[in-house]
């Protein structure tokens, strides 16, 4: 499980989306657009190396005898 | 009706067969009886129903519902047929086109579990307004599968492939048998502890009787206030158990179960290489637009010629320094003819003039003018002023 302290995968996701919405759609400052832009990069690389490093753990949990 | 009214033959068992068609209390009935003279075709099966007293009713299950009869019918069999009674009007008969069949006893169990399917309904178990939102990106997910089944592995192969980002705690039960309802209680109670966001209860197809723990009413109705929202995927898709009704999602099989509680990374991959695109594409337009902006701007002609505002204001100033000196030099002009036409003037009183004019000027040894006898005495010097220069006198007398 993830710490709590960081985002999970959907915050980070949500994020993106909000991001790539207001660059697209929003008039922006170039330094608030280059911010998101750069912010939007890292999130996307941070995000496909999740997926990238993900390994499924499997626990089998069993009637206490 | 008159003897020269008659009806043909066809119309004859086409008004019958919409008698029959049109009564409700001939839909959806159940009968029971023996079977015999069963026989099978390419189309489907046709046999006879018969009771104690001899009565014989004509049978026909068609092939698309054979298939999913849960035992394999022979003749003597009791049983129980659900159908409906349908007329061939070419052969003017009816028969009994029956949609399942159960061997007489498990008859009455089905008989028994409707009457709880609908007391539950009643009581709001299976309202959709109570239904559960499955979460989009779990981070764990419970699976109450047999052990070691192949619904287990095909759980398991297929949440790993989907959404490796996601743990899997499996909760091992029996799901088959006369414990299975309270081994798949406990097991639903242990789930429960955990901090699972989705749960999937699994079996795969089986008969009626394999399929009867999830048909448990205590079962039904732990998952009915289970929290955590859960995904069932019992039996085939004909098989409809309690607790696919209570669950928050029904599907039909383990695979659709894993493709109902994950996102698929090969989606979610190309979503990100789609918002890089989109992020690209959108920072060379933002930085395309502010381009055009600063040419226009460049272009306009304060910035082609900053001087020209000024331009202007210099032509201004100009002007007017121009009329300033304009008045200017009329105040003076007008001011030195003034001064001229008084300097005239002043210079007609000056004596200097009178006495250039031949005329002399008297005065005494200080320079004082003399302007009356009395103001001198005899022995006087007196001086005169005249026009090329002085005469000095004494006074002898005067009169």
């Amino acid at each position: 499980m993830e710490k709590k302290t960081e985002k999970t995968f959907e915050e980070k996701l949500t994020r993106l989306n909000e991001i790539v919405e207001k660059v697209e759609n929003t008039t922006l400052s170039l330094e608030d657009a280059m911010k998101l832009y750069e912010e939007g990069n890292a999130l996307i690389k941070d995000l496909q190396k999740s997926l990238n490093e993900a390994e499924t753990k499997i626990q089998v949990i069993k009637d206490k005898q | 009706m008159e003897r020269n009214q008659y009806f043909s033959v066809t119309a004859l068992n086409t008004l019958i067969k919409s008698k029959i068609d049109g009564d409700e209390e001939l839909h959806n009935v159940y009968v029971k009886g023996e079977i015999s003279n069963w026989k099978g075709y390419s189309s489907g099966y046709f046999f006879d129903l018969i009771d104690e007293k001899k009565s014989v009713i004509s049978c026909v299950v068609w092939r698309d519902n054979y298939l999913y009869l849960p035992f394999e019918p022979k003749d003597g069999d009791e049983v129980i047929a659900l159908g409906s009674v349908s007329v061939y009007v070419g052969r003017g008969r009816y028969n009994f086109a029956v949609k399942t069949l159960e061997k007489f006893g498990q008859g009455a169990a089905l008989l028994a579990l409707e009457a709880l399917k609908k007391k539950l309904q009643a009581e709001g178990l299976f309202d959709v307004s109570h239904k559960q939102t499955i979460p989009e990106f779990p981070r764990s997910i419970g699976l109450i599968v047999g052990d070691q089944s192949a619904a287990e592995a095909d759980l398991i192969k297929n949440i790993s492939r989907r959404w490796p980002l996601c743990d899997i705690l499996v909760f091992p039960s029996l799901v088959q048998g006369k414990d299975a309802p309270k081994e798949l209680l406990k097991a639903l109670r242990r789930a429960e502890t955990t901090e699972i966001d989705i749960l999937i209860i699994a079996r795969g197809g089986g008969s009626n009787e394999d399929l009867s723990a999830f048909n448990d009413e205590t079962l039904a109705r732990e998952l009915y206030t289970c929290k955590i929202p859960c995904i069932s995927a019992v039996g085939h898709e004909i098989d409809t158990t309690l607790i696919d009704y209570v669950s928050d999602l029904r599907v039909s099989t383990p695979t659709g179960a894993a493709e109902a509680a994950t996102p698929d990374q090969a989606e979610i991959r190309a979503a990100l290489l789609g918002a890089e695109d989109a992020l690209d594409t959108a920072i060379k337009n933002i930085f395309s637009k502010k381009r055009d902006l600063l040419n226009n701007l460049s272009a306009r002609p304060f910035f082609k010629n900053p001087s020209s505002n000024y331009e202007k204001a210099k032509e201004e100033v100009q002007q007017l320094s121009k009329r300033l000196s304009i008045s200017l030099s009329h105040i003076l002009e007008k001011n030195k003819s003034q001064v001229e036409s008084l300097s005239s003037k002043l210079n007609a009183l000056n004596p200097r003039n009178v006495i250039n004019r031949g005329y002399s000027m008297t005065t005494d040894e200080k320079g004082n003018v003399i302007t009356s006898i009395n103001q001198i005495a005899e022995g006087d010097t007196l001086k005169s002023v005249l026009k090329d220069g002085v005469i000095t006198s004494k006074v002898t007398s005067k009169e």
